[in-house]
């Protein structure tokens, strides 16, 4: 009897978690071949500058040139393990079929109320026509912000590095904390002032930039975003415009907006959808062999495990005749990718235009191509991702590292989230924090969190 | 103030002793700087042509550091140690040994509040050492930060107008050093409280500071020759022809003798023809003593409404710049610089203007009492040197050349970032203007009475930034304007590869016209100072 109450239990226990994080999609290892077959490359294969044409179309156009020229190498990979959030997380968006809309300033509001809503779990538009709708590329985004959104909190250590024609240049050594409004698994938390997240950036290092603490608070109604930039010089706050967002971070070659692929106000652009196509998607070899195990600490938080590989850049490696900013352990994945492209509303946006690659299941921002003010192509982002696991979700949502490349100005920088690189410190990332409270992201705690 | 100092101690003790049992770990952060400054003056300034009569002094070596530790927790209570940071400067200034130029500079002395020629050649000081100790509730924080610090308030950028709980240190410093490092940092008590989503606001705040430790605007050491570096801007007041003493000596009769006294030098030329003893002009602080019965105290309250901030704020204290009383010049050749109390009623503000992308700030105060040079009823001094020099006359005892009167002042501040793809393809050119006023209640300037002072004055600053070459390169340009005729004009640029090692350039620079009653002009005229300097550095 004691047997069989167990045996039941058990049972019971497994269908209960086996199906929160079960395998979105049995047919993945099928799908996946499916693509190999069709665009005729295999895993290992290497691509150089003596068959470049076979990756014609596959890749945005400057990661085909570099290929072209022999700056870079690409080889060809695989997933081993299918890549899609939790069956939890694709039930949760199925349910929001016909909730929510967008209104004239194409900010996301209640189909019912009419306005903004305080709580979203899943993505909002589960059954998007994204090629008939005419919102569609709008909608898309917000569903690609949702699948980023999943974490209650973040806090991500990271490096960004200056790589220039010489090699690396120098490095800062930054931390940066979020909370998210929407997307929270454990339900909706008191939300008055209405927003969507508040997150801080600050410098730990070097002297002359460390304590600098940025401060954004994006509201649920589409609102510019408040920024305010603590600087330890003169000891004050002082206000930013939102628009700050799009300049060049302490100088580098990213913007704040840069992160995720695309963290700035949905609703400041005028997204449309370009076209479906399969392309290669860039991981790094552990992320396309493993997903990344989370560990739990006692309160609560979700960290991934310290002193673990970074990505290898080409100005690490003795010899090496191609570029110095060329990812040297990834892999290309075939994937299936919505091509959109984003023309600011905001006349002092520091871009003209991007251009996006979103996979279409894991919802991962690969790669962005930056335009000038003029339209002309200026800068390429490739976005690695993480695959995590902690405890029952999954999915990506947060960079193992992300470059940039300027090349009117020839010069790059790597922001690296994960292990340690020159010597810096080891990044890494948490999620789920319970100390990381909304009362964090106060004006009164920014002029108190450093000198 | 020592009871001040052994209690925060005490209590920092204690809360670390606490800490203890709930804390498992520190996380540090050690980070600072090595820097080396060589300045190249130019005596008569950049207006009667630049660098022809330079004077090149290698400046400080300097060393400074940033440790914090936070306390890690397992589960985050709500009453904790949130960090403790300690901030040092050292630094050493070579020149005292290269040559004999400075020889002569006083050792310590009360009447430099304690600065001798020892500070200017070594720094040693543990500038700020503080701990932030925070409770929280449900919406709600509060934050004591005990300890050595800094504070600063208002908007204003280049001024200090709310700004005047920590005063200035120009020992060894002119303007546009960072600001961090020209303030003096003061023991003090600061309370930082902040609520969110009430009523209307999207969150208020109530900051309380309390400061046992009175220090003045700290000048560089006024002995009788004023030769410390820094101290040249009193140097020339001692020969600055005050129109006040004409009339004086005209008054008295002594332009029929022959004696005019023109300048605080030619008093001291009158004194020696009629050889009274020790006729070199002493100049003493006199600062009240630190002690919680004279504890300068502010209270600052804060909200957020929408997009627009704006923050109250009060303060008691000291007056940080001296008012110079001329009570026993003549009778002991002593000018005292007094600092009275004073109380600030102010206001700032800043919000997002989106149509035009940009801020608008601001910030406005009335002071109650601010000391302003006035010799109108300073002639009793003449009947104390009458008496001096042996002449039997009897005028009464004057008063000591200042008065206190209202002040107020404001200031809007306009920050805007502009595309100018001729000067930065690649970045926007970051613009900050102000506009700024000064009003003094009940005056009327008099060249003779008043001489220093108008009763509105005006400038206008700008300040112009961008980034090149991936942040490698950084040009600053400021300028203030009056419009009296003068203004001041600062261009730095700083280069560095790595972010480790540096370099930076500056000039500052006074220029128009001399005899204008300007901030530029009276009572220092410092169009005929200006500098070149060259900084090398390495951050960690």
């Amino acid at each position: 009897m004691i047997r069989s109450i167990m045996g039941l239990l058990i049972i019971c226990l497994l269908v209960t978690f086996g199906n929160q994080s079960a395998i979105a999609d049995s047919q993945w290892k099928e799908k996946q071949q499916a693509l190999f077959e069709k665009i005729n490359l295999k895993p290992g294969e290497m691509i150089t500058t003596e068959n470049f044409e076979k990756i014609d179309g596959l890749v945005p156009f400057s990661i085909a040139n570099w290929i072209k020229k022999g700056l870079w190498q690409m080889k060809i990979g695989e997933f081993k393990y299918d890549i899609s959030h939790q069956n939890e997380w694709i039930n949760a968006s199925k349910k929001n079929a016909g909730k929510y809309q967008l209104n004239e300033k194409k900010v996301i509001v209640e189909v019912k109320t009419k306005k903004p809503p305080l709580y979203i779990y899943g993505k909002p538009f589960p059954n998007l026509d994204i090629k008939n709708d005419p919102d569609g590329g709008a909608k898309f985004m917000f569903n690609y912000l949702l699948s980023l959104f999943r974490l209650e909190t973040s806090r991500v250590l990271c490096a960004p590095e200056w790589i220039g024609k010489g090699g690396f240049e120098r490095q800062l050594e930054t931390f940066t904390i979020r909370h998210f409004f929407w997307g929270r698994p454990n339900g909706a938390i008191a939300n008055p002032a209405k927003f969507r997240f508040k997150d801080i950036m600050n410098v730990i290092n070097p002297y002359d930039m460390a304590g600098t603490n940025q401060l954004t608070l994006r509201r649920l109604d589409g609102t510019p975003d408040e920024v305010y930039v603590y600087i330890p010089a003169i000891r004050r706050v002082k206000r930013m415009s939102g628009a700050n967002r799009s300049d060049p971070y302490m100088g580098c070659d990213m913007t704040v907006d840069d992160t995720w692929g695309f963290a700035g106000l949905m609703s400041s652009m005028k997204w449309t959808f370009l076209e479906e196509k399969i392309g290669l998607f860039c991981a790094s070899e552990f992320v396309a062999d493993h997903p990344r195990k989370m560990i739990q600490t006692s309160d609560g938080t979700w960290r991934t495990q310290k002193n673990e590989i970074p990505a290898i850049l080409g100005e690490e490696i003795e010899g090496w005749k191609g570029a110095k900013h060329a990812f040297m352990n990834v892999v290309w994945i075939p994937r299936k990718f919505y091509l959109l492209e984003g023309i600011p509303r905001d006349p002092y946006y520091n871009m003209g235009k991007i251009v996006v690659w979103i996979e279409n299941n894991a919802h991962w921002c690969n790669f962005r191509t930056d335009f000038d003010r003029a339209k002309e192509y200026w800068k390429q982002s490739i976005n690695l991702p993480n695959y995590c696991i902690w405890g029952n979700k999954r999915g990506m949502q947060t960079a193992q590292g992300q470059i940039t490349i300027d090349e009117k100005m020839n010069h790059t920088t790597y922001t690296n989230g994960h292990g340690r690189r020159h010597g810096g410190m080891d990044a890494f990332t948490e999620y789920n924090d319970p100390k990381l409270n909304p009362k964090l992201f106060t004006l009164s705690r920014l002029r108190m969190w450093s000198k | 103030m020592r009871r001040f100092k052994v209690t925060i101690v005490s209590g920092l003790i204690c809360i670390l002793v606490l800490c203890i049992n709930i804390a498992y770990a520190m996380e540090t952060n050690f980070n600072g700087r090595v820097q080396s400054t060589f300045v190249l003056r130019d005596y008569d300034g950049f207006q009667s042509g630049v660098m022809d009569e330079a004077y090149g002094v290698q400046w400080r070596n300097e060393f400074k550091f940033d440790l914090t530790l936070r306390p890690t927790f397992e589960r985050m209570p709500d009453l904790r140690l949130d960090k403790v940071f300690l901030s040092y400067r050292g630094a050493y200034d070579g020149i005292f040994e290269a040559s004999d130029r400075y020889d002569d500079i006083r050792e310590k002395s009360p009447a430099d509040f304690e600065l001798g020629k020892d500070d200017l050649e070594y720094e040693n000081d543990l500038r700020e050492a503080f701990a932030d100790i925070i409770c929280e509730g449900e919406n709600q924080t509060l934050i004591l930060r005990l300890g050595r610090q800094i504070v600063q308030w208002g908007e204003a950028d280049g001024f200090n107008v709310l700004n005047i709980l920590n005063p200035q240190d120009n020992r060894n410093m002119m303007f546009f050093e960072n600001p961090d490092d020209l303030a003096t940092p003061l023991w003090m008590a600061r309370i930082n409280y902040s609520i969110s989503n009430i009523g209307p606001f999207q969150s208020l705040g109530l900051e309380l500071v309390g400061i046992p430790e009175i220090r003045p605007h700290q000048f560089s050491i006024l002995d009788d020759n004023m030769n410390a570096p820094y101290a040249f801007p009193y140097k020339q007041l001692k020969g600055k022809d005050i129109q006040f003493f004409h009339k004086l000596s005209n008054d008295l009769g002594f332009t029929s003798m022959g004696f005019d006294l023109g300048s605080i030098n030619e008093a001291e030329d009158l004194l020696r023809a009629f050889n009274i003893p020790s006729p070199v002009t002493k100049w003493k602080e006199d600062v009240p003593a630190n002690s919680f019965d004279n504890m300068e105290y502010g209270v600052k309250l804060e909200g957020n409404l929408g997009s627009i901030y704006a923050a109250l704020h009060y303060f008691h204290g000291f007056q940080d710049d001296p008012a110079m009383d001329f009570g026993e010049f003549l009778s002991q050749q002593t000018l005292t610089f007094r600092h009275p109390e004073q109380d600030m009623y102010g206001f700032s503000f800043n919000m997002f203007l989106a149509s035009m992308n940009a801020i608008l700030r601001g910030e406005a105060c009335m002071m109650d009492s601010m000391a302003l040079v006035d010799f109108t009823d300073a002639n009793g001094n003449a009947g104390v040197l009458l008496n001096r020099l042996g002449l039997p006359v009897s005028i009464p005892a004057g008063a000591p050349g200042y008065v206190q009167k209202k002040v107020y002042y404001g200031l809007l501040g306009f920050d805007k970032d502009f595309w100018m793809k001729w000067i930065n393809p690649t970045g926007m050119i970051h613009t900050m203007w102000q506009g700024y006023w000064r009003h003094i209640d009940g005056w009327e300037y008099d060249p003779v009475q008043r001489p220093f002072d108008e009763q509105d004055s005006y400038r206008l600053t700008g300040f112009f930034w961008a980034e090149y070459m991936h942040g490698w390169i950084h040009p600053e340009i400021f300028f203030m304007y009056d419009p009296e005729g003068t203004w001041m004009t600062m261009a730095s640029v700083k280069f560095s590869k790595n972010g480790k090692l540096f370099f930076k350039l500056t000039q500052m620079s006074f220029w128009g016209d001399e005899n204008a009653v300007s901030v530029f002009t009276e009572p220092i005229n410092l169009i005929s100072k200006s500098e070149l300097s060259f900084r090398i550095g390495y951050n960690w």
